[in-house]
């Protein structure tokens, strides 16, 4: 009896809400709770499952492994070659899922937002059910259509899965020893973002990268752990940098304003536009 | 009105001793519609601080004798060309002028304001927390905010937030009216719909700082655009420039320092061992 009664109030209480305004209630469990600071499980090598360096064995095509091969040679010598974000560069896709510092996530219906501390970078993924726009603005974060996805049939969203276009370069997969993508930028990433099943302070992000610097995809998982006390801290890359890349050298700006070497033995750069002393 | 629903639907419910979930649904409805890309409504090259004033002295800062000086000092440095670059945050409470396109989000218990400019992102805490005793200074500041419901229709219409705990240096505007290095800034905002055009968002700014007499009130205003295209603002990535000591250079897409003025000597290079 209670039973039939508490249906039947529901069912008018439901008819009555129906019929007045909604301004749209966000129903958030209808979504996995990805709302939450998450810091990286694992190194900063983009596949964190192998070594650094030559050990992340990347797909290379012969020409984009004769300018890794350069630039490991180059950072032997102790140049930042190729590395873009000394100059507060951003990291771009796909390395700012490395997740250097922290990660913010924020779910809503029409978008997901991920922002990193590190560098800023703000990616908007669009889960509003838009085509690709005929034309893209290139970005360093690129533009993303997601779709939430319920794997297990259970009523509620558990995977969002991920398409990105529309890069500007130079990216490179990370920072050390900074494996380029290739400078046409028709990268494509696909990921797929999921709570772990077993523990929901873990965050997977399975990513595959296509690119014209790579004979196939590349594909790597990476996980992120979430923060119960979270932390937040500005990142301003421009505060307290002193690098400074001119041409294919990087020097430093001392404290008190003058250009160092980095390196023993370093020459100075050419002022060859100034009016030098007679 | 369709939260007054929900309210009933469950007085109703519970009425009848029928167990009701806890809320759940995050009721946009409370919340006025902040959607969109928004832009500063003030028109003209000049993004001055106060926009119902010229910029530069024309706006009239209330600065101390102190600050006077520094900002006329400032000012003669630009008439005399040297424009010393930075690619630090403006901070608050510049970040508000808004030159480029700002985005809303409101969730209950924080409002975060994500600035294209600069890449600036401000939280705004409205989950009834405190200030600390200790704050990690940030360029964009330790903000609490508060809903109020000033028309009584049962809707939020106004944030009202205070900030605290920056970090500089920080100027109010591109002209370099200064605030002071002590970071002791605190900023008030009131932010609201406009009543009549839903389109245009006002932000009345009260900002208290010692380099100020008096406290400085403006009001700025933001406009709407719900079909804007995201852009990346990279400061690094235009920023052609180096600043050695007082002196500015210019980087060439050659890599080489060339000067950015008439005569200006080549950067010390003191540090660099002269060869034999």
């Amino acid at each position: 009896m209670r039973a039939f009664s508490s249906i039947g109030a529901l069912t008018v209480a439901a008819m009555l809400c129906v019929t007045a305004t909604s301004a749209g209630a966000h129903d958030e469990k209808k979504y996995p709770d990805m709302r939450a600071q998450w810091t990286r499980i694992g190194s900063a090598a983009f596949d964190p499952n192998k070594p650094g360096g030559r050990g992340q064995q990347p797909p290379l095509t012969p020409e984009y492994q004769a300018l890794l091969d350069h630039i490991l040679a180059a950072r032997a010598a102790g140049s930042l070659e190729g590395n873009m974000t000394v100059t507060c560069i951003p990291s771009g896709m796909p390395r700012a899922m490395i997740v250097y510092e922290t990660m913010d996530v924020i779910v809503l219906p029409e978008t997901t937002y991920i922002r990193m501390s590190y560098m800023n970078e703000l990616r908007r993924i669009y889960t509003d059910g838009r085509a690709w726009p005929a034309k893209i603005t290139p970005t360093f974060a690129g533009y993303s259509i997601g779709k939430w996805l319920d794997e297990d049939g259970d009523g509620r969203f558990d995977t969002l899965a991920i398409e990105t276009r529309g890069f500007k370069g130079p990216r490179t997969f990370d920072g050390t020893p900074g494996i380029p993508l290739h400078s046409d930028n028709q990268t494509v990433v696909e990921e797929r973002i999921y709570l772990d099943k077993n523990d929901a302070d873990v965050l997977h992000a399975d990513i595959k990268v296509t690119d014209h610097a790579l004979t196939r995809p590349w594909s790597v998982m990476r996980k992120y752990q979430r923060e119960h006390s979270p932390h937040w801290s500005e990142y301003i890359c421009n505060e307290g940098n002193q690098q400074l890349l001119l041409g294919k050298e990087n020097y430093m700006v001392s404290a008190d304003g003058f250009l160092m070497p980095v390196r023993k033995g370093q020459a100075p750069p050419d002022l060859k536009y100034f009016n030098q002393p007679k | 009105m369709f939260n007054r629903c929900i309210i009933g639907a469950v007085a109703l419910l519970t009425a009848l001793g029928v167990a009701t979930a806890p809320g759940f649904a995050h009721d946009e409805g409370k919340y006025p519609d902040l959607k969109g890309s928004w832009i500063r409504a003030d028109r003209g090259q000049a993004t001055p601080w106060d926009p119902s004033k010229p910029p530069g002295r024309g706006q009239q800062a209330p600065l101390t004798p102190e600050y006077q000086a520094m900002y006329d000092a400032a000012l003669a440095r630009q008439a005399a060309g040297i424009n010393l670059t930075s690619c630090l945050p403006p901070g608050m409470p510049r970040s508000m002028i808004v030159p480029e396109p700002m985005e809303l989000i409101v969730m209950p218990d924080t409002t975060y304001i994500m600035l294209t400019y600069m890449s600036e992102f401000r939280r705004i805490y409205t989950d009834g927390r405190k200030f600390a005793d200790d704050i990690e200074p940030a360029f964009s500041g330790f903000s609490i905010g508060t809903w109020e419901d000033t028309d009584k229709d049962g809707r939020f219409d106004t944030l009202v937030v205070e900030t605290r705990g920056m970090k500089g240096p920080r100027t109010f505007d591109e002209s370099g009216i200064p605030l002071h290095k002590d970071n002791e800034t605190i900023v008030k905002e009131r932010i609201y719909l406009d009543k009549a055009d839903p389109n245009l968002l006002h932000n009345e700014i009260t900002t208290i700082d010692h380099a100020l007499s008096r406290p400085w009130t403006v009001t700025r205003s933001y406009r709407r655009d719900r079909d804007a295209e995201w852009t990346e603002h990279l400061c690094a990535e235009n920023n052609q420039y180096v600043t050695l000591g007082d002196e500015v250079y210019s980087i060439g897409d050659d890599g080489f320092l060339s000067p950015t003025r008439k005569d200006q000597p080549p950067p010390d290079l003191r540090y660099f061992t002269p060869s034999r």
